[in-house]
């Protein structure tokens, strides 16, 4: 009989080890239903929904435990009124197609870290124009945020690239411009002096002196003055996609 | 120059005269001449200048929407980690949704790394390496991350 018993255990524990990793553990009907009570409003003020969703099935894969992703759930559809809010007091129609991706954008902003403050004064500035660009520097300002510059000069990194009317790729190589430079010591100032050409501004490298009134581009050879190692993380091939500055910043306030 | 003269004298011996009017007649009954441009096909040629105009207008066309600036042309990603022990590494993000079992990793190599090349659309992508789908591990490799809010930290690729 204890033959028949250890069959059976062992078979089990055999069966056990096979099974892929610990699934999520359930979420409970009530649970289920104040995410779908998140969900349902969202939809009801054509929110951007997707964004509530991508929270609920990363706190799933990440066998988080249930409470906690419906409290990250609800966390980030406040946020993302926070951030609805804001953008139509700044004169945006939420319904316009690249409002509805600026949503997202903002939420996530706020998410990081991000002040409301800094943000309604960068929006109050789009003067509820120019979404897609308004977009591309909050973008850039997260990122650069998370990279820990401080808050102050990446408020006035993303005013300057929301007066200059950047485009988002090229907001994006500003924000890795401006990380590279942070991680290699350079002030706020410093950054945003190599960035827009003012040579008072840069302590740093050769090229700094002596270029007068010129309009320098930041990846010029000011910028490699200071550091400037080439970026890690992944790589990648096509357009905007690659690491580092490259080529002068165009457009005009 | 003789044989020519000689030919002349052997036709003259034959020829006739036309009727009267008979000259206007025939030139009446001619279809009127078609001016075209020199460059214009004639009739029954006008194929190859058409195909040839639709093959251009393709090349054009195409070559705009290669090089169109940004739009939704997707990016392939190199995407990296050392893990010589491990026996799965997966990519887990936004891009699928957060499902595992999507993205695997190849290797490991000779001296232990995981790669992929995954195609991605320009936009904001959040992202962890799910190590024999029980461990996740931030890319060390990531110029930016992000507290995902349960204890660790997603990798953050803008694209």
């Amino acid at each position: 009989m204890s033959r028949y018993i250890m069959l059976i255990v062992g078979g089990w524990l055999a069966g056990v080890s096979l099974l892929p990793a610990a699934e999520s553990p359930p979420l409970a009907a009530e649970q289920i239903a104040r995410l779908e009570a998140c969900l349902a409003e969202a939809r009801e003020q054509a929110a951007p929904v997707h964004l509530l969703r991508q929270r609920w099935e990363e706190g799933l894969a990440k066998n988080v435990d249930p409470e906690l992703v419906v409290q990250a759930v609800q966390q980030r559809w406040q946020l993302l009124q926070q951030a609805r809010a804001l953008l139509v007091s700044g004169g945006y129609v939420l319904e316009a197609p690249p409002v509805v991706d600026l949503q997202a954008t903002v939420t996530l902003a706020l998410e990081s870290g991000l002040s409301l403050e800094t943000l309604t004064d960068l929006v109050g500035k789009g003067e509820g124009r120019y979404a897609g660009r308004l977009q591309g520097v909050v973008e850039a300002g997260e990122s650069m945020f998370l990279a820990g510059l401080d808050e102050s000069t990446v408020k006035n990194l993303m005013s300057d690239g929301l007066a200059r009317n950047l485009r988002r790729v090229e907001m994006l190589r500003v924000a890795r411009y401006a990380t590279q430079q942070h991680r290699a010591g350079a002030s706020g100032e410093q950054i945003r002096g190599s960035l827009w050409g003012d040579p008072s501004a840069w302590q740093g490298g050769g090229g700094g002196s002596g270029s007068g009134g010129r309009r320098r581009g930041w990846g010029s050879e000011a910028g490699s003055g200071v550091g400037g190692g080439a970026g890690q993380g992944p790589s990648s091939r096509g357009d905007g996609g690659s690491v580092g500055p490259a080529g002068a910043v165009h457009g005009q306030p | 120059m003789n044989a020519d003269a000689e030919m002349e004298r052997a036709l003259a011996a034959v020829r006739k005269n036309a009727p009267p009017g008979f000259t206007t007649r025939v030139m009446a009954n001619l279809p009127a001449e078609q001016r075209r441009p020199a460059w214009w096909p004639a009739r029954g040629q006008w194929l190859v200048p058409v195909l040839a105009g639709v093959a251009l207008a393709l090349l054009v066309f195409g070559l705009g929407w290669w090089v169109r600036p940004g739009a939704d042309r997707a990016m392939v990603v190199h995407f990296e980690i050392h893990a010589p022990g491990a026996r799965q590494v997966e990519l887990v993000g936004s891009f699928t949704e957060w499902q595992t079992d999507r993205i695997e990793l190849r290797g490991p190599d000779a001296s232990g790394h995981w790669t992929a090349e995954v195609p991605l659309p320009p936009g904001r992508h959040e992202y962890l390496f799910l190590v024999d789908g029980q461990s996740w591990v931030t890319d060390p490799r990531a110029e930016v991350r992000r507290s995902d809010g349960f204890g660790r930290e997603n990798a953050v690729l803008a694209l």
